[in-house]
This record gives C-alpha cells, structure tokens and sequence, in this order.
C-alpha cells in the first residue's frame, strides 16, 4: 500500500509538471532558488556554530529552535493555503475499502514527492552538517533528520485532516486566505523590522550572553515537546550526553507513535464520513436593488448603478478584494517605518540632510504608489468576474456602463483611505504643513490611474486567482502579463501625472490650492476619457476578453 | 423546404395557416479553434414559436453554435439572423432579443439568488419596479423562493441552472438559447422548467435547447438538429428527423453508432 501511495503521488506530481513547460521551467528556477537557499541556510547555520559560536552547544540550541520553527511551519502553513496540497485528500480514497491503518503510513510518507516536503527532507538531513567532525554525532543527526521530516509530515497531516471539515465551508477558507495574506505582508516586512530593531538595539547595549541563555532555556523546553524532540537528539550527542539522547529518542518514538494513531483515526473517520458543505448565512437584504432604486437614478445609469452595487458586495465579501485593500493600506505604513527607521539604519558619517532628502521621499513615494495601486486595483475586476462577465456580454451593456461603473465603486472603497492616508501620513511624520501639497499629488495620481486603468483592463486581461480561490493563488503565466500590464499603466500614469505633481512639489502659497485645482480637472479628465475609450475597446473587443476569461477558468477544460 | 417541414408539424398546436417567420437562421456558419473546426458550414432554419432541440455528442458544436447565436463569439464566416436582424452587425439590437443560458460559465456567486437577478434586470435596463415583480414571479415558480437570499455559491448545481434561467427569462426575450438547460435539474424542477418554456412558446416565442439526453428532446421538442464534428446531419421536426425509429436510436444510426466490442466474458456477477 505504501508503494502504491508513493507510485501515485509521483506519477501526479510529474504529470502535473508535464502539463506545460511553462510550468516545468517555473518550477525549475523555483527548485534552484530554494535549493539556494536552503544551502545557505545549513552553511550558515553550520559556519555560524563553528566557526564564529566556536561550541556545539550553541549549534545544538539554534538546530532546536530551526527545527521546532519547522514542524510548527508544517503544521500550521497548510492552513492558511489551503489547497496547498490536495492531490492526496483522504476523500478520495473513500470509495476503496481501506482502513485509516492502512492509509496513513503511504500518506505521510507521500509528502516527501512533493516539491516542499523534498526542500524539509533535505533541511531536515542537513541539520546533521554542524557536526560533519565528529561523524557519531553526525549519525545521531541523520538519525535525528529523518525522525524530524516524520515529525513534520505527521502534524501537517493531521492538522489538515482534522480541520478539513471546518476548512470546507466557503467562509473559513475565504478567512484563512486572508489570514494568509496579511502573514506573507508581515513577513516581507519583518525582515526589515528586525534589522531595524536590531539596528536599534545594537546601538544600545545589547547583552549577546542574554540572548544565548534565552536560547538555551527556550531550546531546552521546546526538547521535550513534539516540535523539538527529534532535534534534541543531536544537540545531547553534540554535548555527550548519550543517556539524554535515548531518552529523547523515546519521547520522539512516542510522540510519533501517538501521532500515527490519532491520523489513522481521523482517517478512518473521515474515509466513513463524507464532508457535507455547510452553507454560509443567509444575506439579508438585496442592496444591488436598493442602490438603483435611487429617484435620481434612471435610463442609462441604471445598469450603472447595478454595477457599483454589485462592486462594493464584492469590495466587501470577496477575499480576494479584501486582499487589494490590505495591500494598498500596507504600502504608505511600509514605506513610512522604512523612512522613519532609516536616519537609524546608516551609521554615523553620513551627511544629516541627505539623510532627510531620502527619508522623507520615501515616505512620500509610499504615499503616491499607494495612490497608484488604488487606481489600478480595477484593472483586475474583469479578471476576478471570471466568466461570470458573460452576463454583461449578453445582456448588451455598453462598454462605459461597465467601466463607470466599476470605477465608481473603487472610487468610494479608495477615497476615505486615501484621505486618510494622505492626512496622517504627514501628520505622523510631524509636516502637517505639507498636507495641501500630498493631497494635489495624490488626487491626480489616483484618478489619472483609474482612468488609464480602465482603458488597459479593456485590453489587457491576465490570469488571477478565480473565484472562491485563495486570493493568493498564483497562476502560471500571471507574473508576466501582470507584470507587462502593471508596468505599461504605472508608466503612463506618471508621465501623465508628473506635470501636476511637479507644479504641487515647486509651488508655495495659494498657488499650490491652484494646483489642487487643476489636480481635479485634470484627473478627471483622464477617469472620463478612461471611460469612454475603454468603454469603446471594451465594446469592439467583448467576445475576445470573454474567451481570455474562458481560457483563465480552469473549470473549463476545452 | 421551411413549408414543407411546416405541413408535416404534427406537434405544435399553433393554428397560424401562413408559413411562420423564422426565428434564427444560420448560413455558413463556420468556427476554427486552431486547426480543428468546430463549426462547418452550418446552415439552421428555426421557426418562431418553436421548441428546437439541438442534439449530438460531446464535442460535436453545439456550444460553440449557440455561442456564436448568442454574440458570445464571433464566427469565421457565416452570417447569423435573428428575426432578420443580423447578429453580428446589430448586436446591440439584438441582445435584447436573446435570454441566454450558458452551460459551464460562471455566476456573479457572491450575491444571492435574488439578487443576482435583479442585477440581471437591472443591466438588461429594465426599471426596479418591474424587475422586482418579475423575479419574485420567477423565484415563485422555479422553486426557489426559500433560497432567495442564500448566496448562489452555496446553490446546488440544479438550483444555478434554474437561478440561470430566471435570468435568461426576466427580460421577456423572444429567442431563449439554452444550453444544457436540463443538465443536474431533478424531475420535479424539470416538469416545472418545461412548463414554463411550453408557455413561453405558445405565446409566440421559440426556444433553442441543446441537451445529449434524446429522451427530453423527443419528448418536449417539435423541431431537432442533430450535429456531429461541428457538420449538420439532420435537420427538420422531430417526425423527420426521427423517420419511423425513435430519437435515440436515428441518433445512433446518424451519428455512427456502437462499434462492435468484444464480450465481458467475465462480468457475470454472482
């Protein structure tokens, strides 16, 4: 049974590898770049235990504490991503007559023929190398790895499959998906906090002997639990205490033990009971017919006003529109840590005023490209229709009805963040003065945007996640053409917005309320041309942007 | 050859003496995906006012045909007309006439059931008042009154082929082209759904259904295409079409029927 497992888990992961070379290629330059990195993380764990620690217990600590990073990673990842690895769902063995016992083993073992669970199974190897010297303890690290990798394949499955029942209504992965995305915003920004907070503290008196005692007594609890047990080993051979090392092989061989149970239970219970889909509450009231049943509504804007309707339900329900709005609101916060922090970044030496200069144009280009970003979150709204655009194909709405109408709606999600934005940010940074000036700058960056990005999205449609998909999920062929039609419409938005933008930076006085002015006028001269134009593209071009969007649908396969 | 097939229409009880105007007609409707052709040369003549039932085997066009009736893809060559207007030089005098339920493609799923077809009403610019009354009328008699205000996502697959043809039907077409319509419908839904289009037709409206179940078509059609490889092999009332055999069986002559196989010798249960 196990080699049965294995053999179909392979054949899957090749074929889904033969299915384009596009693919393959994307996941060749994936693999090397993890390979990459993952050498440079064993070579630096490696140099950093030897070479500048100069002990083995240190090194025995930081495998602890990686390790327990790990099998907490494995256990928790799967999660958020959901549908992370579906190719082997438990479901779809419930038509055999197989019991949990007889699964579980081929299961666990099937996560190491993924590309993930091949990078931990060599992470987990590698964790032997600090002790390359002494070749016993390298053994017992070996030893240790593979003990680990099980560790790591046992918890990722059991949490999968015991949350697999909640995971499956549309409300939990809708949350999880975001959950997920505000993780991955976070992380790109720690790395940067951390160097900032150590930076910082580096600057003060900062006690290496603490943090290594901290490590010592946190590696010493994680030993005795499933998420650093197996790790233990080598660091208590490291140190020579063998008798340690036994004892923690058989907290390890028991925790295993005990995971393989409760797996196969939950197989079993699973492999019996089918998942029924529990629906999501009901909606109450039906806004789409409230918002166009406004009196100054009529004729030509009513399908209009159905569409900004149905826009802002989707701002509001769709994840993967809630994740736009994280995104947008995360840039000015970015980028305004990363211009306060950075007077403290550079040593001493460095001229003070151009230190200023930057910091503070930094925080100034956080502001614009999130006045960018929030405009051109449009050119993904036909995408993210999928198919379901069909309707308005049928159904003989005209080109600009769509375009005004999904602007309209970006235009109220965006506006209070942007005002908001555009007032803190300066406040925050202690030059309210400049206020007037951002906000002329914003104002047109903003609708200049959306204009350019309703005629781009008119021509331009790319592949995104579909919907009830994590909103991220990415598609094969989506960084280029995303990347093209990003590029194409932030280039012509600034050179469309430079001439405003200049005049707001130079000048003083009410000229610059003049400026705002023209801002405006200019703006939205560009949102109404947008319009138009893209609404006329949009017209000529409607049965090919719904066969790109058949294309992008993975649920239809011809 | 339209009069001929008129005089031997033995099922529509509409009394009309004068020859019918013709709902759709095709000529030369032509379609390539690449190199494969998907639709040859395609030649249809539908009456108004009749239950046109469009038949073959998968693969064999028949999404594709209707796509290209409906403005949802543009044909190669070919003309289409739609009570003589021509499709795809009038589309926007035309859409209004077409209520189209596609097979496969998405619903805008976030919204409820109610919702979604006010949305429709709404974009096909209708006013609030008459959009609100139609789809409680529709909601009513599809059965799906109770599940108004559950988001479509959470909709079995029979329940979004009905909310789908609420949509097709809130805007009164003339022409409804249905794709699959009966596809996941269970019996009670679809004697419901087939009520519905028998009224709809004999109020002077046609309808266009694809379907690969002879059975629905013999028994609710009064005119049938069957295509096969994207060419037309018969074309005409059900009567013609079927020539003495039942549906079923004309198809499997038509379309090239079973191949000989070998016996399961061994699949004799116990």
């Amino acid at each position: 049974m196990v080699a049965t497992l294995l053999g179909l888990k392979l054949r899957l992961t090749i074929g889904e590898l033969k299915r384009s070379i596009a693919r393959l290629i994307i996941w060749i330059i994936l693999a090397l770049n993890a390979l990459l990195g993952l050498l440079a993380i064993l070579v630096g764990l490696t140099a950093s235990s030897l070479a500048v620690l100069g002990n083995e217990a240190a090194a025995g600590g930081i495998t602890i504490l990686v390790g327990s990073i790990l099998v907490f990673a494995w256990t928790v990842i799967p999660l958020v991503f959901f549908g992370f690895d579906q190719t082997m769902d438990p479901a779809r063995f419930a038509q055999f007559s197989l019991t949990g016992r007889q699964l579980a083993p081929g299961l666990i073992l099937a996560g190491v023929l993924g590309l993930p669970g091949l990078f931990t199974a060599i992470l987990c190897l590698g964790s032997a190398l600090p002790w390359i010297l002494s070749p016993l303890v390298a053994l017992v690290g070996i030893c240790g790895g593979v003990l680990g990798f099980l560790m790591t394949q046992v918890c990722c499955r059991i949490a999968t499959s015991a949350l697999s029942g909640f995971l499956s209504t549309r409300k939990a992965r809708d949350m999880m998906g975001l959950i997920g995305l505000v993780m991955v915003l976070l992380l790109s920004m720690s790395s940067y906090s951390i160097s900032l907070v150590s930076s910082m503290l580096s600057a003060d008196t900062f006690d290496a002997n603490t943090a290594w005692t901290m490590i010592e007594q946190l590696s010493s609890i994680l030993a005795w639990t499933p998420l650093g047990s197996p790790w233990a080993m080598v660091a208590d051979a490291g140190r020579g205490e063998w008798l340690m090392m036994v004892a923690h092989l058989g907290v390890t061989a028991v925790y295993l033990g005990l995971g393989f149970i409760l797996y196969s239970a939950i197989l079993n219970k699973s492999l019996t009971t089918p998942e029924v889909s529990q629906s999501s509450g009901l909606l109450t009231k039906d806004s789409i017919a409230r918002l166009a049943g406004l009196q100054w509504v009529k004729g030509a804007m009513l399908p209009v006003a159905a569409i900004v309707a149905r826009s802002l339900r989707y701002w509001r329900r769709d994840p993967r529109y809630l994740g736009q709005i994280i995104s947008i609101l995360m840039l000015p916060i970015l980028f305004t840590v990363m211009g306060l922090g950075f007077p403290y970044m550079t040593g001493s030496g460095a001229e003070e005023q151009f230190i200023g200069y930057f910091s503070n144009s930094m925080i100034a280009f956080g502001l614009g490209f999130m006045a960018l970003m929030a405009g051109y979150t449009i050119s993904t709204d036909v995408a993210y229709d999928s198919t379901a655009w069909w309707i308005h194909l049928t159904s003989g709405v005209r080109g600009w009805q769509d375009r005004l109408g999904r602007l309209i709606a970006q235009l109220l999600v965006s506006t209070p963040m942007l005002l908001i934005a555009t007032i803190a940010v300066p406040w925050i940074v202690g030059n309210p003065a400049v206020v007037p000036k951002a906000l002329t700058a914003m104002v047109c960056l903003f609708l200049v945007s959306l204009g350019v990005s309703s005629v781009f999205s008119a021509l331009v449609i790319y592949p995104v996640a579909l919907p009830g998909e994590s909103p991220l999920k990415m598609k094969t062929g989506m960084m280029g053409s995303q990347m093209l039609s990003q590029m194409g419409c932030l280039g012509v938005d600034v050179v469309l917005s430079l001439p405003i933008c200049l005049w707001a930076l130079f000048a003083s006085g009410w000229l610059v309320w003049l400026a705002l002015v023209a801002a405006f006028l200019w703006g939205g001269a560009a949102t109404v041309i947008g319009v138009f134009w893209g609404g006329k593209i949009m017209d000529a071009r409607g049965p090919a942007i719904l066969g790109t969007l058949m294309k992008n649908d993975s649920r239809i396969e011809s | 050859m339209i009069l001929a097939m008129e005089n031997t229409n033995q099922q529509n009880p509409n009394p009309t003496p004068e020859p019918r105007r013709l709902a759709l007609v095709t000529r030369g409707l032509t379609k390539y995906f690449g190199q494969t052709c998907a639709v040859n040369q395609l030649n249809l003549d539908i009456p108004q006012g009749s239950m046109f039932g469009f038949v073959g085997p998968n693969g064999a066009g028949k999404t594709t045909t209707l796509s290209m009736v409906t403005g949802m893809l543009k044909p190669d060559a070919g003309q289409i007309w739609v009570n003589d207007i021509s499709v795809w030089d009038n589309l926007t005098a035309v859409k209004p006439r077409i209520g189209v339920l596609p097979d496969r493609l998405r619903l805008f799923d976030r919204l409820s059931g109610q919702e979604l077809l006010t949305y429709t009403g709404l974009l096909r610019g209708m006013d609030k008042a008459t959009v609100a009354q139609r789809s409680s009328d529709l909601l009513q008699a599809l059965g799906l009154k109770d599940d108004a205000k559950k988001t479509v996502a959470d909709y079995s697959a029979g329940m979004t082929k009905k909310i789908g043809l609420a949509c097709a039907l809130i805007h009164v077409p003339n022409l409804l082209v249905l794709d699959e319509p009966f596809e996941a419908i269970d019996p009670v839904s679809s004697r419901a759904i087939a009520d519905i289009l028998h009224s709809f037709v004999r109020d002077g409206g046609t309808v266009i259904l694809s379907s690969h179940v002879m059975d629905t078509v013999q028994r609710l059609c009064d005119h049938v295409a069957i295509i096969a490889h994207g060419s037309l092999l018969a074309h005409g009332t059900v009567q013609d079409v079927a020539a003495g055999m039942d549906l079923e069986s004309r198809f499997i002559e038509l379309v090239g029927g079973v191949q000989e196989h070998g016996e399961l010798t061994w699949l004799r249960p116990s």
